[in-house]
């Protein structure tokens, strides 16, 4: 079930219905959203409830028993060796016999990966890893772990949550009974469906010939950069606007969560676009991963082998592709120049600048990260290795002819990205002040809604991130 | 730029309103500004599902207006470039014996590779084939590839005319007298006037918009295709009425006999639904003095019920062997007819 699918509206309406009847039944609230959210996971798919289930049993006893136990470590280890292993199973099967064994493509045809795995299992290696540093306190009742786990604004496609951002508000006397600014949960909702609707799905038609065919003869002398640029703002737009409909959401049941995209595009450099982009991953990957190597403790050498080893891990967390690797390892590579530059006295002669030369130079940095990540996306976009390599070939050789005709010189797609920025700059200049300010933030929000379904690309496809 | 932000910001900031008639004031200017940007962008962009009902607008295509079957093609060449292999066609027209040929029309379970034309072509050698493939072939298309034929020189020994169930399913979402072309030449459709607010949808892209989003501009709103096996609607049968009196005449002036061959469907012959779909086109072509060959007993007659279709509902090799046979069967018995 996705976010924009009718029966995913029938069961929000209901269940926020019934949420608002139960709300000051803590048990009643617990069995309501549990119940849902197996419902969402479950719709066309009630196979794939066990392992969900499995998930929850094994991590909520791993948390408890490491409380409890002697070898605290030991049991962390296992619970986290058993997310590991299962989601390893389900994503890399199939990549691994084929590259190891001569296992035929098409053996893998009916293999599924369950939906949201990835982000429900880092969701509860972050909560085991967390309690057995004392960072937190295990929950004892399987079934509000479980709600935690499962709730499904978040469930498919995240954001990754800390139990201090979710967990403690379904302890008993947490859970919220009001809505969490219910103005400002609809913006976000608003501006969720709008993103994917009318930006990402108009942007998917117009790009996805062009990658389809990107080592053809039919897009031989085409320039293949702007198809990239545009690769980038799809991949956002659809990206944040899942992340801007599950906090959304969220927030209507009562539930605050953190923010997942800061106009990453706008990063002066790899390292800050990391900052700005999917920063809950992020945030788990500095501090599950690249701390636990060490982090920059351990000199020069050790800290560039943890960033690369970081990043690759992250590629391969996307996909069982090697091409996830490669994109891993890009970035890998970006974080390491940045590093490197970043210590020269050129860099620091140039961030030392004031006035034009800043901005100047600020500019230069935001593109050179842009182009940078957009390399990057060639090879998360595109996972035959021919097919990326001849994406990036086409950056560079084109038919001059060529060069500003073809789909993504469609009106349509700029005109589209441009009304989002205006209707994002609009929400955000207006003041939340009683009267006209007030009313017009109410039409504001309830017309990008409308908008949202009126513009709407004629065809919709599954969010981006769903098959991760 | 700054100035005029700062300008904007005031305005909605300005406290001298009065709260309620003030947030009304502010809710209004900014739906109001959504609406004109959203037609805006509807008149600069229209989505493709608006351009359908679009029937000004500039996209080109090869037809002509028709008051028979909504749409016809232009010109032969027009033709020739909607459909490539309209020239192979023209080139056995042009033979100075030409020998015994069919011509059949249809959707994909005619045209694509494989299917009922190329199967006949490899099957049988009593007969060439003629066929247009086409991406999509709505029913009055198929008249106009027809009707193009005929003119420009083809005589087939008998011109099929295949359909399924969808077919007329796709005249509850669109009537005859719905359809339009373009001045540029492509197809379009006039949405069904709305019982209230005509005028809006007229005029304002956005409320048209909303409109198809409804559904309530389809000829039968809301129609459901599965419901055609059990009735089939009065204004569905008089658009296929329309459609075979146009064609009975010219196929009458050009001495070409015509049979409808009509498929069931998967759910027709793995289930026990209705067939009032093919008993209305059958009565209607018959009307009309065509041959009617009707191939439901042989499929569901059939031992291996599911291995007459594919994955995706069209007929396996199998089936188009099946339905051959039914239309050879059906062609030999009306040739022996006096």
């Amino acid at each position: 079930m996705s976010f924009e699918q009718k029966p995913f509206l029938i069961l929000f309406a209901v269940t926020f219905v019934a949420w608002l009847l139960v709300r000051h039944r803590e048990r009643g609230t617990v069995t309501l959203l549990l119940a849902a959210s197996l419902v969402f996971y479950a719709h066309n798919h009630w196979f794939l409830l066990p392992i969900l289930f499995a998930y929850c049993a094994v991590n909520w006893w791993v948390a408890v028993r490491t409380e409890r136990s002697s070898r605290p470590r030991f049991v962390m280890l296992l619970g986290v060796a058993f997310n590991l292993l299962v989601l390893c199973y389900y994503k890399y099967t199939p990549l691994l016999l084929q590259t190891f064994i001569d296992v035929p493509a098409n053996a893998f045809e009916k293999w599924s990966i369950p939906y949201g795995i990835s982000f429900y299992a880092f969701t509860g290696i972050a909560y085991m890893v967390e309690v057995y540093r004392k960072e937190t306190t295990a929950e004892p009742n399987f079934w509000r772990y479980s709600l935690s786990a499962c709730f499904f604004p978040h469930l498919v496609a995240g954001p990754i949550l800390r139990p201090n951002e979710f967990l403690d508000r379904v302890r008993p006397g947490a859970l919220p009974t009001e809505p969490d600014a219910p103005g400002e949960a609809l913006w976000l909702i608003a501006r969720g469906f709008f993103k994917k609707l009318v930006v990402a799905d108009r942007i998917a038609v117009t790009i996805d010939p062009f990658f389809a065919h990107v080592n053809g003869a039919a897009t031989e002398g085409v320039w293949a950069l702007p198809y990239v640029w545009l690769y980038a703002l799809q991949i956002f737009f659809d990206f944040s606007a899942y992340t801007d409909m599950a906090r959304g959401f969220g927030m209507l049941f009562g539930y605050r969560w953190p923010e997942n995209f800061d106009r990453p595009y706008l990063a002066a450099s790899v390292t800050e676009f990391w900052r700005r982009w999917h920063m809950t991953l992020s945030r788990f990957l500095r501090d599950f991963l690249y701390i636990a190597l060490g982090g920059n403790r351990r000199g020069r050498f050790r800290t560039h082998l943890n960033l690369m080893l970081t990043m690759l891990l992250g590629g391969l967390w996307h996909g069982a592709s090697w091409s996830f690797l490669v994109w891993g390892g890009l970035h890998g590579t970006f974080l390491i120049a940045h590093r490197i530059w970043s210590g020269t006295r050129l860099a620091r002669w140039l961030n030392a600048r004031e006035g034009i030369g800043r901005h100047l130079w600020h500019a230069v940095a935001v593109l050179l990260t842009f182009h940078c990540v957009c390399l990057a996306w060639c090879f998360f976009r595109l996972t035959a290795f021919a097919d990326s390599a001849a994406c990036v070939r086409k950056w560079f050789e084109c038919d001059p002819a060529k060069m500003w005709t073809g789909p993504w010189t469609d009106p349509a797609v700029w005109l589209a990205v441009a009304l989002y920025a205006a209707l994002a700059w609009a929400a955000h200049g207006v003041k939340p002040r009683p009267g006209f300010a007030h009313g017009a933030l109410v039409g504001l929000r309830w017309g990008t809604l409308a908008l949202a379904a009126l513009l709407a690309s004629p065809s919709s496809g599954a969010f981006i991130y769903f098959q991760f | 730029m700054r100035v005029l932000a700062v300008r904007i910001r005031a305005l909605f900031e300005r406290p001298h309103l009065g709260s309620r008639a003030g947030a009304c004031a502010g809710c209004a200017v900014a739906l109001a500004v959504l609406c004109a940007a959203g037609e805006a962008y509807l008149r600069i962009a229209p989505p493709a599902n608006l351009q359908d009902y679009l029937p000004d607008s500039d996209r080109t295509g090869p037809f002509a207006p028709d008051a028979r079957y909504g749409v016809r093609y232009r010109s032969p060449d027009a033709l020739q470039e909607d459909c490539p292999h309209y020239a192979q066609i023209r080139k056995f027209a042009e033979l100075p014996d030409p020998p015994p040929c069919w011509a059949f029309f249809g959707n994909s379970f005619v045209q694509m590779p494989g299917a009922l034309a190329d199967t006949a072509r490899e099957k049988q050698t009593r007969f060439a084939v003629a066929n247009l493939p086409r991406t999509t072939t709505p029913a009055p298309i198929r008249f106009a590839q027809a009707e193009m034929l005929l003119e420009t020189g083809l005589k087939p020994a008998r011109a099929f005319f295949v359909f399924i169930p969808l077919d007329a399913h796709g005249f509850e979402l669109h009537s005859l007298g719905q359809k339009r072309v373009t001045p540029g030449g492509a197809l379009a459709y006039e949405p069904r006037p709305p019982a209230a607010g005509g005028a809006l949808v007229r005029n304002s892209r956005l409320a048209l918009a909303g409109y198809a989003r409804t559904g309530l501009h389809h000829a039968r709103p809301f129609a459901k295709a599965g419901a055609l096996y059990d009735t089939v609607p009065e204004s569905v049968r008089a658009d296929f009425r329309t459609m075979f009196a146009a064609f009975a005449e010219t196929a009458q002036r050009h001495r070409v006999p015509v049979s409808v061959v009509l498929l069931p469907s998967y759910e027709q012959v793995t289930r026990t639904v209705g067939f009032a779909v093919q008993d209305a086109i059958a009565e209607e072509a018959r009307a009309v003095g065509w041959g009617v060959c009707d191939v439901r007993s042989a499929f569901r007659a059939h031992p291996n019920k599911p291995g007459l279709f594919l994955p995706d509902k069209h007929f396996s090799p199998t089936g188009n062997e099946v339905l051959l046979r039914e239309v050879v069967k059906h062609a030999d018995e009306a040739e022996a007819r006096p």
